[in-house]
């Protein structure tokens, strides 16, 4: 299993999705994987304008849903931009 | 060649006129393959290329053998899904049903088929050399589809051909009117027979409730792209342990210089079939859909809703049978029709008027007959568009009851 690993960690088809230390995903301390996430959570704001379409009339709790997405959304990215720093 | 650059420009940045976050779309084939959340987020991962072949095994190189993204899983789900015994994914039904006739059949062999059928079982019965004896339906109002028939029809071909047909095919529900057939009157009349029966659950299986072995199915087809929230192309064969041997059987060929052989390869499916961003659309929403079909009783209730709300405007009334048991559905309204002929924009006013108040869908140009699918609006979508349907009856002096 270990040598299994191992290879797929030396492997270039994998190191987007890789999780080990010096992979191309921890470059510059930025993770994909972030950036994706964001997008993960636009998605959702997207899935609730689409269930309300055409007019948008949301109720309390959608409103809710959707700051709260937007929230992740601008956390995730933040930990991206802040990545770029370091 | 080179293109000139101004003239690539058009391709940058594609949008879509009628985004689903903006309009209620009540085009009928486009309702069950709006995407989920988890298929949309899917195709960031695997959009690229050949992205769900990373891991595929190189002793036994197939769509169908792969784990990571879990494929094979994947298919056995799908089969059980469906009540059946083994399930591949193909770029559409249509092609599920041509690789069907094509490995079921022979040259001048009759398919069966209802006459509501989709011109794509024709099409695919044509290119597997095939002849069709249709089942009649009883025209209008209804146009319900005789299906007691079929045993006529099966005679028929006996009589003239001196062998049965090589399958029958009835389309669960058509595309015509949204009627759905009693598919478990077929399956018996195949199984006396011993002609496999193809179900074409294009418009059912991954919007309502489809168990493939209750309904007496050898074969099921269905459209990813249509009802299961996929992407395009996507196309479902499914079928009983007892056509493996002839639906998936393996290539045989062998190169006459290099002896090469693609023993692994099933043959009807051309080795591989669709990988990528479809694929992984249809496995990313099956959670979805394997939960879906169980509201489907609500989505009925709510197509009747707007069925019986439609109606009290001057001149409509829905065609097919009564009450409606799918989402597809077919308005006969004579009313628009009227308005249509003073107006200067004829026929397209109705789609004007529609496209004003965010709807689109109903085919342009038509005011005499239309077809809306409902499936998946909430509520206050589906009251949207009874109001935006009364709003425009009453601005051109239709009484709505």
């Amino acid at each position: 299993m270990a040598e299994r690993f191992r290879r797929r960690a030396a492997d270039p088809l994998h190191w987007g999705s890789n999780p080990h230390p010096g992979s191309i995903g921890d470059y510059m301390g930025i993770r994909s994987s972030d950036v994706k996430e964001a997008i993960g959570d636009l998605i959702k704001v997207i899935s609730v304008l689409r269930r309300t379409s055409p007019d948008h009339r949301m109720s309390e709790s959608q409103k809710e849903e959707i700051i709260k997405y937007l929230d992740s959304a601008r956390s995730r990215l933040e930990k991206v931009r802040e990545g770029l720093k370091s | 060649m080179k293109i000139p650059k101004e003239r690539l420009e058009k391709y940058k940045g594609l949008r879509r006129d009628f985004a689903e976050e903006e309009y209620i779309n009540l085009q009928p084939i486009q309702r069950g393959g709006i995407l989920t959340e988890e298929a949309m987020r899917a195709i960031l991962e695997f959009g690229d290329g050949y992205s769900t072949c990373d891991w595929c095994p190189p002793k036994t190189a197939r769509l169908d053998m792969i784990t990571n993204p879990p494929i094979q899983d994947f298919y056995k789900d799908l089969a059980e899904f469906l009540g059946m015994d083994v399930a591949r994914v193909v770029t559409r039904c249509r092609e599920a049903k041509f690789i069907a006739f094509k490995m079921l059949g022979r040259p001048g062999d009759y398919v069966v088929l209802d006459s509501t059928a989709h011109y794509s079982s024709y099409i695919a019965a044509e290119l597997a050399d095939m002849r069709v004896k249709e089942v009649p339906n009883s025209g209008p109002p209804e146009f319900r589809v005789d299906l007691n028939e079929y045993a006529t029809k099966i005679e028929e071909v006996k009589e003239e051909c001196g062998r049965l047909p090589a399958v029958i095919l009835l389309t669960h529900v058509d595309y015509l009117y949204g009627n759905l057939n009693d598919a478990k009157i077929v399956g018996k009349i195949a199984r006396d027979y011993g002609v496999p029966f193809i179900l074409n659950c294009a418009y059912t299986a991954g919007v309502m409730p489809v168990d493939g072995k209750e309904l007496g199915a050898d074969i099921i087809t269905s459209s990813g792209h249509k009802s299961w929230a996929a992407s395009a192309p996507t196309g479902i064969l499914a079928f009983n342990r007892s056509l493996e041997g002839k639906l998936a059987t393996r290539s045989k060929i062998e190169g006459d210089l290099t002896k090469r052989k693609f023993g692994a390869k099933e043959l009807a499916m051309l080795g591989c079939t669709v990988m990528g961003a479809p694929l992984i659309t249809l496995m990313a929403s099956f959670p979805e859909v394997v939960s879906r079909v169980e509201r489907w009783g609500e989505e009925i209730e709510k197509v009747r809703y707007l069925v019986s709300e439609l109606e009290r405007i001057e001149g409509v009334r829905q065609l097919g049978i009564r009450p409606k048991l799918h989402t597809l559905t077919h308005m006969e309204t004579e009313g628009f029709y009227k308005i249509s002929l003073a107006h200067k924009r004829k026929g397209y006013f109705l789609y004007d008027e529609l496209r004003e108040r965010k709807i689109v869908g109903i085919q342009p140009g038509l005011t005499k007959h239309f077809k809306f699918n409902t499936y998946g609006l909430t509520w206050d979508q589906i009251r949207y568009v009874r109001d935006a349907f009364f709003d425009i009856a009453k601005k051109y002096g239709l009484s709505v009851s």
